[in-house]
């Protein structure tokens, strides 16, 4: 009786299957939702690793088709015509877009450029000029590569097009999620205007970081906040240095009174601009003309009214004697600390017609990153200020992370939704996004803010003795860029 | 019987005391004809309601997977017999048949089944074979099969019918082994490995098992009995001497109660994993 009893439990159950089949319910293995970048790698990412062959991938994207990325016609323009939304992407995500074979594409067709020198420097430089606190990081190697996101998602996409195992479904805005309570069920996704649903044995939320997918996981505590900051972002042409030895490879960054402002270089006259400043700076920039604009942005990277404050300059003052002091006792390993830093800041001549944008700037942080068949990645698990170029780096190293723990898992022969290899992927990632986080959360408060509280003259001297401090010391600069660079050290 | 172990003690002290005891072990566990033990196949059926729970109070066993798992694979890969282009993929158990014997609810039978295993679970407990066959229902189109029996039942039709037979954290619960070990190597084809994870049988293994595993609930309560613990090297003589087998490793494990994870270590103090092969 029992055995009849189960075997027709399990009839109806297999049963059930098929009816879920032919209805308003497809399976997928893995479905994905957020086509962006960090959404498309981890497709592409997970198609390519040799223990999860066959295993069917979804990637639901809220866009129209944009798979028809023209590299070809990108690279014969003569007018190199630049998207104003770029990253730098580092060392681990280059390795990570070499593997699911997206870097090549991007680097046969030359579309990225590397960084070879940083130059941060802060507001208040007064007399000196801003030389005695300048911060450079130079390295044998690249310290970065500028790539439009335009063009990451272009290689990507196409990646994903001859990947049999991935299915794209644009203009499928996920609607709804449910989630299981044991690892018995299955999750399920809703599209919006759509009647199919689909079910899956992983749910990977990268839409975002305003993730439906995030809100869906059980207990889930999301810790954010906005930082009263946007930033605006442009293509420029600066006039070239002929005499600089890595001219058109030098990302500049100021720490200006209101917020940082960084320089990203193209090639060597285009440079991307993120402009980082209070709402209301942002709505008056919008409101200039392209000229008006270009005057804006050049009074901001050279010296401000306010430097003719005696208080500054004392702060200066200060600052340069501590700077002279340190490169004294450090100077044995700082060789290139004399080398003449020319054109500091860059001049802009000219601003590319309608590339100029603006967004508002928010850190956020989810507490879990997984739950019973769901895992989070990218913006929709973190969201932190663009000043260090993070953002999406730490994207890419959780799609890097999920993968090697999904590897792991699914060779063991778990399932490939296992809380186990989740919870291990939560681990991994938080140990590596939360430093990051805080410090770039830390950077952004003392650097990236002005308040009434401290005087103006102490906040100048503690981020210009801060960045001597780090210029002369390598250990910590090693550190930085180390870390920058996302490898593990 | 009392009259037997009195006539025994004189040889057993031109001996020393170890040997002693291990005769004495054998000669009572050889009383007992059943490799199943009533209160032992009650104690696990009790756990019914939690086993497949991934937080529940099984979750060392859940977490114990990936690594015998991979000492399964690493061991049938030493033995050349997975396939090479198999090596490294999902499909690594293609065609090899295994036998789980105490698989329970069937955490590790149905990991070695979603790796393409042909696998037979067998177990004397009704009820943990019934939510084991219930929960093999998420696996599609998947070789894996239920039965409700013990070994020496099993035996009797599936004589030197298997490449693998695994017994992972079962041994410990058997009062019997020689007999259940020789019943197990007899449902193995000549070459076939077979693989036992067991707790040892040491002060380290009492302090951790019994008494803090226990009290702080990482094992349930009355799971394990430190008296029917065995050596590695107890176990390497059974499995050589009355089984005629070789011993090709033995290796240590220990876990980690707070980030609830299993490891290798070069000691085998506190459980162990042998992986040993029937001779041809």
């Amino acid at each position: 009786m029992m055995l009849l009893n189960s075997s027709a439990k399990r009839l109806y159950l297999s049963l059930g299957n098929v009816v879920n089949y032919s209805s308003s319910k497809k399976y997928y293995d893995i479905v994905i939702t957020g086509g962006g970048m960090v959404g498309c790698a981890m497709a592409c990412k997970l198609a390519k690793e040799p223990a999860l062959r066959g295993m069917s991938i979804l990637l639901l994207e809220g866009g129209t088709n944009r798979n028809q990325y023209d590299f070809n016609a990108k690279k014969n323009t003569l007018d190199n015509s630049y998207s104003n939304r770029v990253s730098a992407v580092n060392k681990s995500t280059i390795q990570l877009l070499q593997s699911v074979g997206a870097w090549q594409i991007i680097s046969d067709l030359g579309l990225c450029n590397a960084v070879k020198e940083m130059r941060i420097w802060n507001s208040g430089g007064g007399r000196s000029g801003g030389v005695n606190n300048m911060l450079t990081f130079n390295n044998d190697d690249d310290l970065a590569y500028i790539v439009e996101n335009d063009i990451i998602l272009g290689a990507l996409y196409k990646q994903i097009n001859e990947e049999q195992s991935i299915t794209v479904n644009y203009n499928s805005r996920v609607n709804q999620c449910s989630l299981p309570d044991s690892h018995k069920d299955l999750a399920t996704v809703k599209v919006a205007n759509e009647e199919t649903s689909f079910e899956t044995s992983l749910l990977i939320g990268s839409d975002g970081y305003g993730s439906k997918v995030r809100s869906a996981i059980n207990g889930q505590q999301y810790i954010s906040w906005e930082y009263g900051q946007r930033a605006v972002v442009a293509t420029l042409r600066i006039q070239s240095d002929e005499d600089d030895i890595y001219k058109g490879h030098v990302a500049w960054q100021k720490f200006a009174q209101l917020g940082p402002l960084a320089v990203l270089p193209l090639d060597n006259k285009t440079c991307s601009l993120v402009w980082t400043t209070s709402y209301e700076e942002a709505n008056r920039l919008a409101e200039l003309n392209d000229n008006e604009f270009i005057d804006a942005l050049n009074d901001g990277l050279s010296e401000e009214k306010e430097s003719n404050n005696s208080s500054l300059l004392l702060a200066d003052d200060a600052a340069g004697i501590v700077s002279k002091v340190l490169n004294k006792y450090c100077q044995y390993n700082n060789d290139n600390q004399n080398r003449k830093i020319k054109s500091t800041p860059p001049v802009v001549i000219d601003v590319i017609k309608d590339s100029r944008a603006s967004f508002p700037l928010g850190f956020g942080h989810a507490c879990q990153y997984v739950g019973q068949r769901v895992a989070l990645v990218g913006d929709a698990a973190h969201r932190i200020h663009p000043l260090a170029g993070q953002g999406v780096n730490l994207g890419f190293n959780d799609v890097i992370e999920l993968s090697n723990q999904l590897n792991h898992s699914v060779l063991a022969g778990a399932d490939i939704g296992d809380l186990n290899a989740l919870l291990n992927y939560e681990t991994a990632a938080q140990r590596h996004n939360v430093p990051i986080m805080l410090g770039v959360d830390a950077i952004q408060k003392i650097y990236g803010s002005s308040n009434n509280i401290v005087p103006p003259a102490i906040t100048t001297l503690i981020r210009n003795v801060g960045l001597s401090f780090c210029q002369s010391a390598s250990i910590i600069k090693k550190l930085l860029s180390d870390k920058a660079s996302g490898l593990p050290v | 019987m009392i009259m037997f172990k009195f006539k025994m003690n004189p040889i057993a002290k031109k001996t020393n005391i170890a040997n002693f005891y291990i005769i004495f072990r054998s000669l009572t566990q050889n009383y007992v004809k059943e490799t199943v033990n009533a209160h032992e196949v009650e104690h696990h059926s009790n756990m019914k309601d939690y086993w497949w729970n991934n937080n529940g109070p099984l979750n060392a066993l859940h977490s114990f997977n990936p690594l015998r798992v991979s000492f399964i694979i690493n061991g049938l890969t030493n033995m050349k017999k997975i396939e090479t282009k198999n090596i490294g993929t999902r499909q690594s158990l293609e065609n090899i048949k295994i036998l789980d014997v105490g698989c329970g609810g069937g955490v590790l039978t149905e990991a070695l089944a979603r790796l393409d295993g042909h696998v037979t679970g067998i177990d004397p407990s009704k009820e943990l074979i019934t939510i084991a066959n219930d929960h093999s229902m998420f696996l599609r189109n998947k070789n894996i099969k239920y039965l409700n029996e013990s070994i020496e039942e099993h035996v009797i039709s599936n004589p030197e019918s298997y490449d693998a037979i695994v017994t992972s954290e079962v041994l410990e619960h058997v009062s019997n082994k020689y007999g259940f070990l020789t019943n197990c190597v007899d449902c193995l084809k000549p070459g076939g490995s077979l693989f036992i994870t067991t707790p040892n049988r040491t002060m380290f293994s009492w302090l951790s098992v019994k008494v803090i595993g226990e009290t702080f609930n990482f094992i349930p309560k009355g799971t394990h009995e430190w008296e029917k613990f065995i050596c590695p090297h107890e176990l390497q003589s059974i499995l050589e001497i009355n089984c005629k087998c070789d011993t090709i490793s033995i290796n240590g494990l220990s876990y980690n109660p707070f980030t609830n994870r299993w490891s290798w270590t070069d000691s085998t103090d506190i459980s162990y994993a042998i992986h040993a092969v029937k001779s041809t």
